[in-house]
């Protein structure tokens, strides 16, 4: 009979159950499938399949984090539902059943929705992680070898054993909820909430000035300061009180709100006294004022979503645009000390002592590059001198760059053409008093192109150098050492005569193999130590090379090596990224369904009344679309605003790791948004036009 | 002003025609295994400034009978004419203008919009009907002056008493000069001060700006307020008596007597 009644419940209120079913279910599949990842790794080859498995401890942890949001997801859902309930479970004691009756409905209620979201959701999981099986292989930019339907048991135990939890709190609340309660609160709780929402305006409008004053500070600190420990001067105490400030600035922003909106539409009476217009502005003032908090909290998670997305895009961007382009020859071999002079040094030697002769494996050419250091009065030729000189400022994260702290490295026109000629490329032409400037690292590029661009000459060797051309030399041949991303941050190309008495810090041997990449990646493995993505060369190759110069370390990084590196790395990232952005979106997205359609039911009422006013149609659903409508936007709005200030600070950082592209990345990041915000959006106006239709065509109850 | 006896059609060539014309008005719920017939041929008319009353015991159909004149509820047989216009033949669409230009409405309990003001409550039905602003507020004023709740106009209803807010009603109601105002047991959730507040107001409506009001009471004091009441009982018309030159104290009494006579038979059932 209990039975009977909640499957009867369950039924008959599908529609505000919907979204919290759907919310249920999409927890549980993003959950199953985050999980499924390490599996994933079986289908494909080898070398991805090993980075995989060692993503999957990051992958435990963040795994916690979801079980977290998406648990407190479905209670704060279901604890909307329970208001939404409480009239109902006041009748049926009043009809005379025992508490412990209704607690058993409401257990039965609760475990019937959960149990059919979780089967929709482990089966909607499981599609899932076949899509994501090719996503990852994309990343990864490899085959999925042997593919065949996969199903995780352990990702299967896993999502079982969280949602267990979190639906034996969310039964523990619901049956608190009842024990708590009286039952003269029970009957009444529909008309409880009908004072809220309102705030005088004055009130209103001194809280909404002050939110956006701190929100603006904020903005002005962070374009100004940056972040701790990338921009000099920041520091963690001036970040946190930024971050204060954000935080604190969004939440008075959504309490003064509504109030200031409604004062200033007042101040319009042709717009104020138009159709429903006020109507619909109150409305909203009620709403926005009854739930600004959450609004707020929404907000601000948006925002930390958005930011992660596109950061993490951009910075993937950033490392695979590299990728190519910093491991730009078959294999590099060097050694290398920065306190020390490499003159002796001879690493073709080394690598044939260890075992390798290079001449066997491919054309190679063996370059030494120097600091920069005692060529010019007072130490080296540094990024604060040229912008000194030249007032170009220097861009942002530079400040402990070797080419500020040391200076830029130093090379000789003969060396330089040398290992351009492994590349076919021409070679450069330099005057006795002219200089050029290498460089592959974009940010660096453009402050050099424009110090270039100035004119900028310095003093050194007996003479004056100046620019041999206007801008940066930033192809193939001014990369140094193979590497995943860009780390050399500017190279000088002098004559040789100028150079021949600096230190040299690097000899460096650029290898271009004769046949294919597989036979020279094994001609060189005596080179190499263990490890596909280890840099440090051989024990043969380090000691033949300390046998010259004690003090000089071996390196070895084949363009294989340094690409799986890469790849890797921004798997990584855009995995969290992606990841963590789509969860917190959901998040959102449903807690803000729930509040709409909530509101939306304590609404009926008026609703009926405009009808019965003699109230088209067409305008109340049009009144319901417009509140829906800025109760997302409004969150969504603030989000994007505080994310552009962020990004604008980020985006100056992500580019010392080189190129970013925003405009592909966040189009990414906003097609994600659309899809998953705006899709609850239009679920959440679908179920809200029924309601609306529903109360309107009820008939009043006849006395 | 001509007066028609109730359940007959009014005589060819009346100087005008009613206001509210009802005929044979039948309601089924329903299907036909548990019909319930809540109206059973239903007629009367209502002439133009007439303040009428329905009473009738629950259950007797005069709720339903508000219902289908309002527009809200459609009847199973019969017509219904409002202003001359047969509301059983307006569109969906249409029904929307004519409920919002030709009718009034007073709930019991007041059913204003509790997010509004007072004076956004009233000026409602004219933004509704795109009256522009400065007319729309100057009509505000002037029927707020007229049911005497002009310092409550920029208060939210909570912060108004219970007649304050029926008054307010009263006010949303008759703002667009509609032809019928229609009430539903308006006193109905009012303590006996504010109900005579209330009426008094209802009255003087009716006797200086010639408001056709129709109201559904069970409360026989709120019906003596009124110039004619009409008896319903098992979906048909029982009776009607009009109040005449009677005093008002005499008119109560002769309700009562009506009111009597129907419980009495009722229970004789």
């Amino acid at each position: 009979m209990l039975a009977k009644l909640a499957v009867g419940n369950v039924r008959r209120s599908a529609r505000s159950y919907t979204l919290y079913f759907v919310t249920l279910a999409i927890g549980v599949a993003v959950f199953y499938a985050f999980n499924t990842v390490s599996l994933q790794a079986d289908f494909l080859d080898s070398n991805a399949s090993d980075m995989l498995e060692s993503l999957d401890d990051v992958l435990s942890g963040l795994t916690v984090f979801l079980a977290v949001i998406m648990g407190f997801l479905m209670v704060y859902a279901n604890s909307f539902l329970m208001r939404r309930r409480k009239q109902e479970l006041g009748l049926y004691q009043v009809l005379g059943m025992r508490r412990g009756q209704v607690s058993e409905i409401l257990a039965m209620e609760t475990l019937l929705v959960g149990l059919v979201s979780f089967a929709v959701g482990i089966a909607g999981g499981v599609l899932l992680s076949q899509l994501l099986l090719f996503v990852t292989s994309g990343l990864f930019e490899v085959a999925v070898t042997h593919y065949k339907l996969f199903f995780s048991t352990d990702a299967l135990g896993m999502t079982a054993g969280c949602f267990a939890v979190t639906f034996a709190v969310m039964l523990a609340l619901n049956l608190v909820t009842l024990r708590r309660v009286r039952l003269v609160d029970l009957m009444g709780a529909r008309r409880a909430n009908e004072r809220n929402g309102v705030r005088s305006l004055p009130v209103s409008v001194v809280l909404f000035a002050a939110g956006l004053g701190a929100v603006i500070a904020a903005y002005v600190r962070l374009s100004r300061e940056g972040f701790p420990g990338f921009t000099q001067g920041a520091t963690q105490t001036g970040f946190l009180i930024t971050t204060a400030l954000v935080v604190v600035g969004t939440v008075l922003l959504f309490f003064g709100l509504a109030g200031t909106v409604t004062a200033l539409l007042q101040k319009m009476p042709r717009f104020w006294w138009r159709d429903l217009n006020a109507f619909t502005a109150r409305q909203l003032a009620s709403r926005v004022n009854t739930t600004c908090a959450s609004m707020a909290v929404v907000s601000l998670v948006l925002f930390v979503a958005l930011t992660s997305v596109t950061t993490g895009m951009a910075i993937c961007t950033a490392l695979n645009g590299q990728a190519n382009r910093h491991a730009a020859v078959d294999a590099t071999l060097n050694a290398t000390n920065l306190s020390g002079d490499l003159s002796n040094v001879d690493v073709v030697e080394a690598a044939r002592t260890a075992g390798v002769d290079l001449g066997q494996v491919g054309s190679y050419a063996q370059v030494r590059v120097r600091q920069s250091q005692g060529l010019v009065d007072g130490g080296g030729v540094t990024m604060q001198a040229m912008t000194d000189a030249t007032g170009v400022e220097a861009p942002a994260g530079y400040e402990a760059a070797y080419a500020n702290t040391l200076g830029l490295w130093v090379m000789s026109a003969s060396d330089f053409n040398a290992q351009r000629a492994l590349f076919g490329l021409e070679p450069v032409s330099l005057g006795g008093d002219e200089y050029l400037i290498a460089c592959t690292m974009d940010s660096a590029s453009d402050f050099y192109n424009k110090v270039l661009a100035a004119g900028y000459s310095f003093g050194g060797a007996g003479r004056t150098f100046h620019p041999a051309q206007t801008a940066v030399i930033d192809d193939a041949s001014a990369q140094l050492e193979n590497s995943s991303n860009t780390t050399d941050t500017g190279m000088l190309i002098l004559p040789d005569d100028a150079t021949a008495g600096l230190p040299v810090y690097d000899v460096l041997v650029k290898v271009r193999y004769a046949g294919d990449t597989e036979a020279g990646d094994a001609a060189l493995a005596p080179l190499a130590s263990e490890g596909s993505t280890a840099t440090v060369g051989s024990d043969a190759f380090l000691s033949a090379v300390e046998a010259q110069n004690p003090d000089a370390i071996a390196f070895m990084v084949t363009r294989t090596s340094a690409l799986a590196a890469g790849v890797s790395i921004t798997a990584l990232i855009v995995y969290l990224a992606l990841y963590i952005g789509f969860v917190l979106v959901v998040a959102c997205a449903a807690i803000m369904a729930v509040q709409q359609l909530s509101a939306t039911t304590d609404s009926a009422g008026r609703y009926r009344t405009l009808h019965e006013l003699g109230c088209p149609d067409q305008a109340i659903f049009r009144s319901v679309r417009a509140q829906s409508g800025v109760m997302f936007a409004a969150p969504l709005a603030v989000a994007l605003a505080h994310s552009l200030c962020a990004l604008a600070a980020v985006l100056k950082l992500v580019k010392t790791f080189g190129y970013a592209d925003l405009g592909q990345t966040a189009a990414f990041a906003v097609g994600i948004f659309i899809v998953a915000y705006g899709g609850y959006f239009v679920a959440t106006y679908r179920a809200e036009h029924g309601m609306v239709r529903q109360a309107i065509s009820r008939t009043r109850r006849a006395l | 002003m001509a007066r028609h006896a109730a359940g007959a059609m009014p005589p060819a060539g009346a100087a005008s025609a009613p206001v509210l014309q009802v005929s044979n008005v039948e309601k089924t719920y329903g299907s036909k295994g548990g019909a319930t017939r809540a109206l059973n041929g239903v007629s009367f008319a209502v002439e133009e400034g007439e303040f009428t009353a329905i009473m009738g015991p629950s259950g007797s159909g005069k709720s339903t009978l508000l219902n289908c004149i309002a527009t809200i509820d459609r009847p199973t047989a019969g017509a219904i004419l409002v202003d001359g216009a047969d509301t059983a033949r307006l569109s969906a669409r249409k029904l929307a203008d004519f409920r919002r230009e030709k009718l009034g409405f007073i709930f019991q309990d007041a059913n204003l919009l509790d997010t509004l003001t007072g004076r956004e409550n009233i000026a409602l039905p004219l933004s509704i009907g795109r009256v522009p602003a400065d007319a729309l507020q100057r009509q505000v004023e002037d029927t707020a002056h007229a049911l005497g709740v002009t310092d409550v106009l920029d208060r939210y209803p909570y912060q108004m008493s219970g007649g304050q807010r029926q008054r307010v009603a009263a006010a949303r109601a008759i703002v667009t000069q509609p032809a019928l105002v229609l009430a539903d047991e308006p006193t109905g959730a009012l303590d006996s001060k504010n109900t005579k507040i209330l009426l008094e107001s209802l009255d003087r409506l009716n006797r200086d700006l010639g408001s056709t009001i129709l109201m559904v009471t069970h409360d026989e004091a709120a019906a003596s307020y009124c110039r004619r009441v009409l008896f319903i009982r098992d979906g048909r018309l029982f009776t009607q008596i009009r109040r005449g030159d009677a005093s008002r104290h005499d008119f109560f009494d002769r309700i009562m007597s009506v009111v009597a006579t129907m419980g009495g038979a009722e229970d004789a059932r």
